[in-house]
């Protein structure tokens, strides 16, 4: 692994940045500002595509834009697990802004401008995040990402928007706030703040108690946005937010980089030597554990559709936090590649929500009888996502949680694994009758359909091709995961964290 | 007996200094007039001064510029009185600031007791 | 030109008072003083960056005089080193600006007193207490500031001269209590030169009674300047109360000017060994500072009216730079003056924006910012991304000043510290934040409301100014929305101060390292 110094990380933070700006400008004529949306996405798309294959070559491009405060660099650098999350969210950009220009564009939005800007602004947060070098970069990230996405949570500017927005500043704020607390503990006690695969040496000579201390205020600041019980509470309620936006933020961007935050703090910041040794490392595990069947219990209890995609997001992502505190090799590599997976997997549910909202105004799983009949594709990949959600083979989520479980049987308390095989059936369980329900039954009035009953008509291009797409990359995952470069970055981490 | 005298008229000035800031103080505190409030500071200041003006005294000693000092009669250390001089022509003006806007307050109150309304008023115009 | 540029930065806004004065300063319509304060304030700027430039030549880091010849044991020397230039730099550049605010907007009214021979007078006070390297000089300045800045409040709305006079009194005692101090220490050590201070203390006893006394007089008095809790009552009530730029001078300078003139007799005069010698001292000193932190936040959250919560938001973010300045490490001094600095823009450029929003959409009060964003969107814009400076969202100046001050907090052991600094983050977002979203997120209040308040609807700058400027004109309305200028300016300032902040550090250094020597 050998630092190349490259402007390439930089221009995938400043690509997007640069976007937003250009949206805002250009904001007066909508084709205009669609078309810098999509060249820019398309440019970091090819960006971060190059940083990747970087990574994969071991080599780790560095851009060091100067330095922060206390001489802290402001650096930022693409090794494996950064080009992961970068590539993820990369990917997933060009989709979403093809499906949000249908999707704002067919319900009228008001604001779109601002809209779009900080749906930019995010991306470039979340690439900062992810390309982060040090916990001081990663924070102005992180913090950046809950200025940008604030105004898209509270877009609507209805009295339920503005409390939801509120909600997730408190959230979001109160953890950034716990993570500056956790970051200024390491630097006092560490002097650096640079990740080292396999942690800072000098961590593991502090107090012990301080850096107990400095463990559990990033454990929790990262874990509100990674939606761990008991700081979930925001994630339900941010799904006021127009659908592209819980689609690629609440369910990729944003949650991802609070699971990706605890990622680096354990594997970089602190190294699996001294989390095997914390005190806090089961405490926290057992949260996991707890979030991942609790969760699926409250989705069972929802009935509007993207809140019950809401808890379920919930439950998989302390599938990945409980990997990680489990870390053995094989449940790091699941929870990373459970990044990946889940990530195609809820984008796709949540496209599909979408889509059942746009063409036919209904999001409560109770309306959706014989949806499928009218939106058959959406509901396929609807399907397959719930499929693989639930963990049925040949879609990408059994694969990440095939090695969860292997890797936490291994580990030291092999009985958690039976929080994955529960947190799965209870996923069944309210999965189940979604689909059973759009598929098998009719409806019981057609008063609010426009069209006669059983005719096909499904969404633009705009919105089905990027549900389809996620859909078709989800199964590829299950199918032939390896052959993926996601697999390899997440192989290349374990690698460079536990040794060859 | 005649020495404990002695040693409060020595300290005489230092006594009617402190005198004077508790006067001061008290006045600022206790009395809800404003126009004896910036009395009471005026008597409280005026102790800090003499305070300082007692500390450059020394037994026989003369004023520095009218006659050098000699061995056996020092001169008195001229700084303090510098500076108390510049501390009066500072408080002199603070006094004058004060009263202006004693009587700026009291031009308020009193249109406000006849209820005239703010547009009339002299130069407390809503400004934003 | 050497010699006379550190007086020449005192005395040149004291004529240019003068000037303004004799101009017609007392006639609203007349353009002559605007122009000579603002020309002399330009001079002004260009001297102090002079000197800043002179200052980074030089390579002990100070440029010094000594006045009339005297010897500086004797005489009152001047002396500016990087920390002094940058603090009379910007009270240059934010006096320019509230005079250019003050001349746009005819503050004052068609009767009122113009603030710009106050501005001009308050600058000369501000500069004098960067400068000055004698204890009671420090006095004379620091009364010379007050004046101006009584004054100035007194220009202010109705109920403005209560508010001044209370602040006269407080600060005028807090002034007295000081040169107590100032009587005290000249007692025991027989000089005032700040520099020599030092190791006369050390010769009389770190831990004499009369050392000790000096401090705690000194100490209360300026206390009352910076403002600390809990004598900071006077100043929602005076900074809330004056006019907008007058407001922008006493947030953003006169509290700077008091905590430099702290940080100047604890560190300068007394030492830092008198800290390490006297050790509940400084501990004492971080306390006050967290509590400012904490209540002035929290009386922040309650406040309605915008320039109120701006008021206690000073008191506030001083804390933060006070908890630094009591830590008493490099690290902790580092992170006051970047703080100080920043908190200094970011403030000033606040209360820019919020006095153009009220002149734009007449609105002074949190209800009223509802949806404010889409009708001046521009200082709206500036606001809320000057707001996320002083709740500290990096890569802001806030947040640089505060990351500092908690790493000097950490390194010191100081956990309820650290604590405290996280938990007025979460204070000032919670009453920024309560601000910002009505702003963007809120329909307008009542949107007939114009039509029924009796203010003139339309025009910018005509609206609900009642006092008014000279004419409702198109020109006036130009000139005023070309002051959207001031809060954008500083809000870009906070993120290029934030992105230096190391920059600016090692720009600091050598101050830093004369005042712990």
């Amino acid at each position: 692994m050998t630092e190349v110094t490259s402007l390439r990380p930089a221009l995938a933070v400043l690509i997007p940045a640069l976007a937003a700006v250009a949206v805002l400008v250009f904001g007066g004529r909508p084709n205009v500002r669609e078309s810098w949306t999509m060249l820019a996405a398309i440019a970091e798309l090819v960006v971060v595509g190059t940083l990747a294959a970087d990574a994969l070559a071991g080599r780790v491009p560095t851009t060091v834009a100067g330095t922060f405060a206390t001489g802290i660099p402001l650096a930022v650098r693409a090794d494996a697990l950064g080009a992961l999350f970068a590539s993820i969210a990369a990917v997933l950009w060009v989709v979403a802004s093809v499906y949000s220009v249908g999707y704002m564009r067919k319900l009228d939005e008001h604001d779109q401008s601002r809209f779009f800007a900080a749906f930019a602004a995010s991306i470039a947060s979340a690439m900062g995040v992810a390309l982060a070098a040090n916990l001081l970069t990663l924070f102005v990230a992180y913090e950046l990402l809950t200025v940008a996405t604030y105004p898209l949570v509270a877009h609507a500017g209805t009295e339920e928007a503005r409390r939801s927005g509120r909600k997730y500043a408190r959230y979001a704020f109160g953890g950034g706030v716990a993570v500056l607390g956790g970051t200024v503990l390491v630097y006092a006690l560490a002097g650096s703040v640079t990740f080292t695969p396999g942690g800072l040496a000098a961590l593991g000579t502090a107090d012990p108690l301080l850096a107990e201390a400095a463990f559990g205020l990033l454990a929790a600041g990262f874990g509100v946005k990674a939606a761990v019980m008991p700081v979930h509470g925001w994630l339900p309620d941010a799904m006021v937010a127009p659908t592209p936006v819980s689609a690629l933020l609440h369910a990729v961007a944003v949650v991802k980089s609070g699971v990706f935050g605890i990622a680096r703090v354990i594997l970089f910041v602190f190294g699996p030597e001294a989390v095997r040794d914390s005190a806090l490392r089961w405490p926290l595990a057992g949260l996991a554990a707890a979030t991942m069947i609790l969760a699926g219990f409250l989705a069972l209890r929802q009935d509007k559709l993207k809140r019950v995609l809401a808890y379920s997001t919930t439950s998989q992502l302390s599938f990945m936090v409980l990997g990680l505190t489990v870390l053995t090799p094989t449940a790091v590599l699941g929870a990373l590649f459970h990044l990946v997976t889940h990530a195609f997997m809820k984008i796709t549910a949540f496209f599909c929500a979408g889509t059942i909202y746009v063409e036919t105004e209904r999001e409560y799983v109770s309306q959706m009888a014989g949806i499928a009949r009218r939106l058959p594709a959406t509901l396929a990949a609807f399907s397959i996502a719930a499929a693989g959600l639930v963990g049925v083979p040949l879609v990408g989520g059994f694969v990440s949680e095939w090695y969860l479980v292997l890797g936490t049987l291994a580990g030291p308390i092999p009985p958690l694994a039976a929080a994955f095989w529960l947190a799965a059936f209870v996923k069944l369980l309210f999965f189940w009758p979604i689909v059973s329900t759009a598929v098998f039954e009719r409806e019981q009035s057609d008063r609010e359909w426009t069209r006669p009953e059983g005719l096909v008509s499904e969404a633009a291009p705009t919105i089905l091709g990027p549900i389809l797409f996620t859909a078709g990359v989800a199964v590829l995952l299950g199918v032939v995961p390896t052959a993926t470069p996601f697999f390899e970055l997440a192989e290349e981490v374990v690698a460079e964290v536990f040794g060859p | 007996m005649i020495s404990v005298l002695e040693a409060y008229l020595d300290r005489l000035p230092y006594l009617a200094a402190v005198a004077l800031v508790a006067i001061g103080l008290g006045v600022l505190v206790g009395e809800r007039g404003r126009l004896k409030k910036v009395l009471g500071i005026n008597v409280f200041q005026t102790g800090i001064l003499l305070f300082l003006v007692a500390a450059a005294y020394r037994t026989g000693g003369r004023a520095p510029l009218a006659r050098p000092a000699t061995a056996d009669a020092p001169s008195v250390n001229p700084l303090p009185h510098v500076l108390v001089l510049t501390a009066i022509v500072v408080g002199v003006s603070l006094t004058a600031l004060a009263l202006a806007l004693v009587i700026r307050v009291r031009r308020e109150e009193t249109m406000a007791e006849e209820g005239v309304g703010e547009e009339t008023m002299g130069e407390g115009g809503e400004s934003v | 030109m050497s010699a006379l540029l550190l007086p020449a930065l005192v005395a040149l806004p004291v004529v240019g008072a003068a000037l303004a004065v004799l101009a017609g300063n007392r006639s609203a319509g007349n353009r002559l003083a605007g122009w000579i304060s603002g020309g002399t304030l330009a001079v002004q700027t260009l001297l102090a960056v002079a000197l800043a430039v002179r200052v980074g030549d030089s390579g002990a880091g100070t440029v010094r005089t000594v006045l009339g010849g005297f010897r500086p044991a004797v005489g009152v020397e001047l002396r500016a080193d990087p920390l002094a230039a940058l603090a009379v730099a910007l009270f240059a550049v934010v006096a320019l600006a509230a005079v250019w605010y003050a001349n746009a907007t005819a503050v004052g009214g068609k009767t009122g007193a113009r603030p710009d021979a106050l501005l001009l007078l308050l600058t000369a006070g501000l500069s004098g207490v960067a400068l000055t390297a004698d204890l009671f000089n420090l006095y004379v300045v620091l009364e010379i500031t007050g004046l101006a800045a009584y004054a100035l409040v007194a220009l202010g709305e109705r109920g403005s001269a209560r508010a001044a006079l209370r602040y006269l009194v407080v600060g005028t005692v807090g002034a007295s209590l000081y040169l107590l101090g100032v009587a005290y220490l000249y007692i025991s050590l027989g000089q005032l030169n700040i520099s020599k201070s030092n190791e006369f203390v050390s010769q009389v006893g770190l831990s004499s009674p009369l050392v000790l006394t000096a401090f705690a007089l000194a100490f209360v008095g300026l206390a009352v300047k910076i403002p600390l809790v809990p004598v900071h009552t006077w100043l929602p009530d005076a900074h809330a109360r004056a006019s907008v730029p007058a407001s922008v001078v006493l947030s953003a300078l006169v509290t700077t000017a008091g905590v430099y003139a702290f940080v100047k007799v604890l560190y300068g005069a007394f030492g830092v060994e008198f800290l390490s010698a006297n050790s509940a001292v400084g501990p004492l000193i971080s306390a006050l500072g967290a509590a400012s932190l904490l209540v002035g936040g929290a009386l922040a959250l309650r406040e309605s009216k915008i320039k109120r919560v701006l008021a206690y938001s000073t008191v506030s973010q001083l804390g933060i730079v006070v908890v630094g300045v009591g830590l008493g490490s490099r690290v902790g001094l580092t992170g006051a003056s970047v703080h100080l600095l920043g908190h200094a823009v970011t403030k000033a450029g606040l209360f820019f924006a919020a006095g153009l929003l009220a002149l734009a959409a007449d609105a002074k009060t949190v209800e009223e910012y509802a949806g404010i964003g889409n009708r001046a969107p521009v200082p709206s814009a500036a606001f809320a991304l000057l707001s996320l400076g002083m709740i500290g969202v990096p890569p802001t100046v806030g947040f640089a000043g505060k990351w500092y001050v908690l790493v000097a907090a950490a390194d010191a052991g100081s956990w309820l510290l650290v604590a405290a600094v996280l938990v007025s983050s979460l204070l000032s977002l919670a009453y920024f934040g309560r601000i910002l979203a009505r702003m963007y997120f809120a329909p307008p209040p009542d949107s007939d409301r114009a039509e029924s308040s009796d203010a003139p609807t339309g025009s910018v700058g005509a609206s609900g100014d009642s006092s008014g400027g000279p004419s409702g004109t198109v020109g006036a309305a130009n000139s005023v929305r070309a002051l959207d200028a001031l809060p954008v300016v500083a809000a870009l300032a906070t993120v290029a101060l934030g992105l230096s902040a190391s920059a600016l550090a090692q720009f600091l250094e050598p101050a830093i390292s004369g005042l712990l020597a």
